[in-house]
């Protein structure tokens, strides 16, 4: 399958070469660069991790190359950094997968991890910047120089990690018959409804001081999944359903940034030349694609503001059609079911599976949020695409989990 | 501890929410085509009408007029128009401005719009190869040599193209007889159609309104120029060049303004034909006064001053351009309808009846086509891409019938001895058969100068033209404008291609 992602990806830079020959010796060091990371990558996975899930590598490079070929299309000047971003995620990858103890370091500094995250979110908060320069821009990166990182990329996979180290710890009483010991029914258990509050007020927090409404809805989507994976109560689901409609109603009527963002998914139309530009132009692109795409480099997905990065779902769209989407919705759907493939064979241990099943979440629920928010099944959050958007913060952390995942496919066998 | 079952219900809601998402990209993928990219916020549509390769403009002899060429780094394409004097007479294209003039009346032929491919030449061409489309050139009517001679001629007696620098107007029109091409068309002052994205706010707000075409939307006070319309009457009504009035001289008062002869007449007693030579008024307002205004009305009727000529399909700029941000062109003529009851200032070019340059040169083209005015038109041919064969348009002649044979033929001698000994006299060229008439229009405080004339190359053969200057009453500079023009018209049309 790497193989096949590689001739994908020859085919495309061929075709990209083609429409800018100039640009010929560029194509060639970042194709170079991912044939390294893949080529580096199985060798190395193949020595120390010989009996890993087996799609996953793949899977998560044929995406990232794919992301690579679409970044070098719609912006040329991000490619290079982006592939320097891909060897030092294949890298970052590689260390988690290959190292033995990882599991066990990061379950036992659990709460290491937490104040480590929490630290930067609030560090964030004070120091936050935006690439860009712009001030009025959510300040989500911290950053020396022009190296920016996004801290709530790993503060997400922080959390996963200490909410299925918690929720392991409390999988017994969680599941135990009755849980009402101590007089207290399920859903009033503070076990329960004591993390929710917890999660939910993390969450308010960022989306306040943050304005980061995607981080936000991550955050607290996967949580309640994960909780409820653990409890197997539907209540928690209700529960946090409600909760996340309350959350977004008050701030539809706090945060501009909310409220046009409703606004638009509401009813984009009025105002398609303005505030809803880019999503208008998002849906634009998915019918100028059609079934079959313009092909690479032929379509205009340009004209979607920041295509490269929250849009690029829709520039997939509109050069690879229909089909393209479905080749992408197969590639983020297969790395979902090897993750909860994974989940299902440690479920003999909690710890395992509820990390299994909240990094597969991860990447799960992100990926739904930005692709139903870009074809206007929800408002948009402006969250990456993972492995296929722009956003060294965000491949880099995208990778630590499919490492993460690597370690806990070879944990089970 | 299993928690198998969470698990698929998480796994299940999972794959329905990818099967959502894939199910709503379907939608758009197969339903949108026909709905989200007809909307004109499309800037695909846009980007699209760009990259086509409109088709060329050439004049009626081949002459290169207005091309297409790809701009930097871009697929797009841009229009180049190779002539200045065409600036005023061919429009423009452009992305961000729209399209007007002749780029608009035939903009479905240009952009390829009409050619009939089938749809698999269609996908394998532009959806799959994604070459751009090509347009169908066009050869019109016009002809460069007759554009620059009047473009020449008008600018040499003071007509300004550049709109900062004047406020005052110019316009000229040259038809072919028999059949009403526009050989020539100019209206000044005008616009730079290369220059639209640097120009175009100071365009639009120009006190002298650049796209305003005065040649065909011109609604102007006819004056003195309606002499040879009353001189229709006259004839239809049995005067003929002999008939004599007496008190010719004097003065005709039609409201505020007085009428007088152009050039002093030798007396005060004069036949019809000296009337017409010296530009006296008095016998053709006694030629009303005779035969009744009831019976000058079915004569004015023919003329179809209501019904205002313009060039099929040729979209002009609204009169008021700055009435809106951005102006919408139309093909709509302005709406002239005739007075009720026509008064003597209406039938002496000085009441309620206005015309365009446009309107004047066709009329006049009756004098010499046999009574019928010619409708006029631009396009000659096309010649679909790939093809080096040019197809003539299946266009119908069309005419005005306005007057009969004789009554023209005595109208053409009368414009013959305007030109000849009369106040056209310099309008006269050694060696070309030109009749024409000047004429003087009133326009509030200010005045405006006519001249329409004719050159014969062969019976029934050769070319009209109006002129207009406003704020002008040179007669004599606007009779040589036209003599400039008819003869370098002549030459041009008589000269083998």
């Amino acid at each position: 399958m790497l193989v096949l992602a590689g001739l994908f990806l020859l085919i495309n830079y061929g075709a990209l070469t083609l429409l800018r020959p100039d640009a010929w010796w560029s194509h060639g060091l970042i194709g170079l660069a991912w044939v390294i990371a893949a080529v580096g990558g199985h060798i190395t996975l193949n020595r120390t991790l010989p009996d890993r899930d087996f799609l996953i590598f793949p899977l998560v490079m044929f995406m990232s190359g794919w992301g690579l070929v679409i970044i070098d299309r719609l912006a040329p000047r991000f490619a290079d950094r982006q592939a320097i971003w891909l060897v030092l995620s294949v890298g970052a990858m590689l260390a988690v997968a290959v190292y033995p103890n990882v599991l066990r370091w990061l379950r036992n500094y659990r709460y290491l991890w937490l104040l480590t995250g929490l630290t930067l979110l609030v560090a964030t908060i004070i120091l936050g910047r935006n690439p860009t320069g712009d001030l009025n821009a959510p300040q989500l990166w911290l950053g020396v120089g022009d190296l920016n990182f996004q801290p709530a990329e790993l503060l997400k996979v922080i959390l996963v990690v200490f909410l299925a180290s918690y929720l392991a710890e409390q999988y017994p009483a969680l599941r135990a018959e009755g849980l009402a010991a101590d007089g207290r029914s399920l859903p009033t258990s503070p076990r329960v409804f004591g993390p929710i509050l917890l999660m939910w007020t993390l969450c308010i927090v960022v989306l306040v001081w943050q304005r980061d409404l995607g981080t936000a809805a991550i955050f607290f989507i996967v949580f309640s999944l994960l909780l409820y994976v653990a409890s197997g109560y539907t209540f928690v689901l209700i529960g946090g359903l409600i909760l996340l409609i309350i959350a977004g109603v008050v701030a539809y009527s706090l945060f501009d940034v909310v409220s046009l963002r409703v606004d638009i998914w509401i009813n984009p139309w009025p105002e398609a030349d303005g505030r809803a530009f880019q999503i208008v132009q998002s849906l634009q692109a998915f019918a100028a694609g059609g079934v079959f795409g313009q092909g690479i480099g032929q379509g205009s997905p340009t004209f979607i503001p920041v295509v490269h990065s929250d849009f690029v779902f829709a520039a997939i769209a509109e050069e690879y059609g229909l089909l393209g989407i479905i080749a992408a919705l197969c590639s983020i759907g297969g790395l979902l079911l090897r993750g909860l493939r994974i989940a299902v064979l440690n479920q003999s241990q909690p710890f395992l599976g509820m990390l299994a099943t909240g990094l597969s979440l991860l990447i799960g629920v992100q990926s739904l949020l930005i692709m139903g928010g870009v074809l206007r099944l929800v408002p948009l959050t402006g969250v990456t695409l993972p492995y296929f958007s722009y956003g060294g913060s965000s491949l880099l952390m995208s990778f630590v989990i499919a490492g993460l995942l690597l370690r806990l496919s070879a944990a089970e066998s | 501890m299993q928690f198998t079952t969470e698990l698929q219900r998480l796994l299940r809601g999972i794959l329905i929410s990818l099967g959502i998402v894939g199910l709503a990209a379907g939608y758009y993928a197969i339903v949108g085509p026909l709905t989200l990219l007809e909307r004109e916020d499309n800037l695909r549509l846009l980007e699209a009408q760009g990259e086509i390769a409109r088709g060329n403009i050439y004049d009626r002899d081949e002459r290169l007029l207005v091309t297409s060429v790809e701009s930097d780094n871009s697929t797009q394409r841009v229009r180049r128009y190779q002539h200045p004097s065409f600036n005023s007479a061919l429009g423009y294209f452009s992305l961000i401005y729209g399209v007007a003039g002749a780029e608009a009346a035939y903009d479905e032929q240009l952009s390829g719009a009409d050619l009939q491919t089938d749809d698999l030449s269609r996908y394998i061409e532009q959806d799959l190869l994604h070459q751009a489309p090509q347009g169908t050139d066009l050869r019109l009517t016009f002809d460069l040599d007759v554009q620059r001679a009047l473009v020449n001629a008008l600018e040499a007696n003071g007509c300004i193209a550049q709109p900062e620098l004047t406020d005052s107007g110019c316009a000229g029109v040259v038809l072919s007889i028999p059949d009403g091409g526009v050989l020539g068309m100019v209206s000044y002052p005008t616009y730079d159609p290369n220059q639209l994205d640097a120009q175009w706010q100071e365009l639009i707000s120009a006190p002298s309104t650049p796209f305003f075409n005065r040649a065909l939307q011109g609604r102007y006070q006819p004056g003195g120029i309606f002499s040879t319309v009353m001189l229709t009457v006259a004839v239809i009504n049995q005067y003929t060049a002999t008939s004599t009035f007496q008190n010719a001289a004097d003065v005709v008062r039609v409201g505020e303004v007085a009428q007088v002869c152009t050039a002093s007449p030798p007396s005060d007693t004069l036949t019809l034909r000296e009337a017409y030579q010296y530009g006296c008024p008095a016998p053709l307002a006694q030629v009303v006064t005779e035969i009744g205004i009831k019976r000058v009305e079915p004569v004015y009727n023919l003329f179809r001053f209501d019904e205002p000529l313009t060039l099929p399909g040729y979209v002009v700029i609204p009169v008021d351009p700055t009435a809106e941000l951005t102006p919408v062109p139309t093909v709509e003529a302005t709406p002239n309808p005739l007075p009720e009851d026509l008064t003597l200032a209406d039938i002496m070019g000085q009441g309620d009846i206005t015309v365009s340059p446009l309107h004047m040169a066709a009329v006049t083209a009756a004098m010499i086509n046999g009574g019928n005015a010619p409708l006029p038109y631009t396009l000659i041919s096309t010649r679909t891409p790939g093809t080096s064969t040019w197809t003539p348009t299946n266009r119908m002649q069309q005419f005005l019938p306005i007057t009969t044979q004789e009554t023209s033929a005595r109208l053409q001698n009368l414009m013959r001895t305007a030109v000849e000994t009369g106040i056209a006299q310099p309008a006269a060229r050694e060696g070309y058969d030109i009749g024409g008439h000047v004429g003087l229009a009133f326009t509030g405080q200010t005045t405006q100068v006519w001249f329409i004339g004719w050159v014969r190359t062969a019976a029934r053969e050769g070319a009209v033209i109006a002129i207009l200057l406003e704020d002008s009453n040179d007669l004599n500079t606007v009779a040589d404008i036209g003599g400039d023009v008819l003869a370098a018209t002549a030459n041009a049309i008589t000269t083998p291609e």
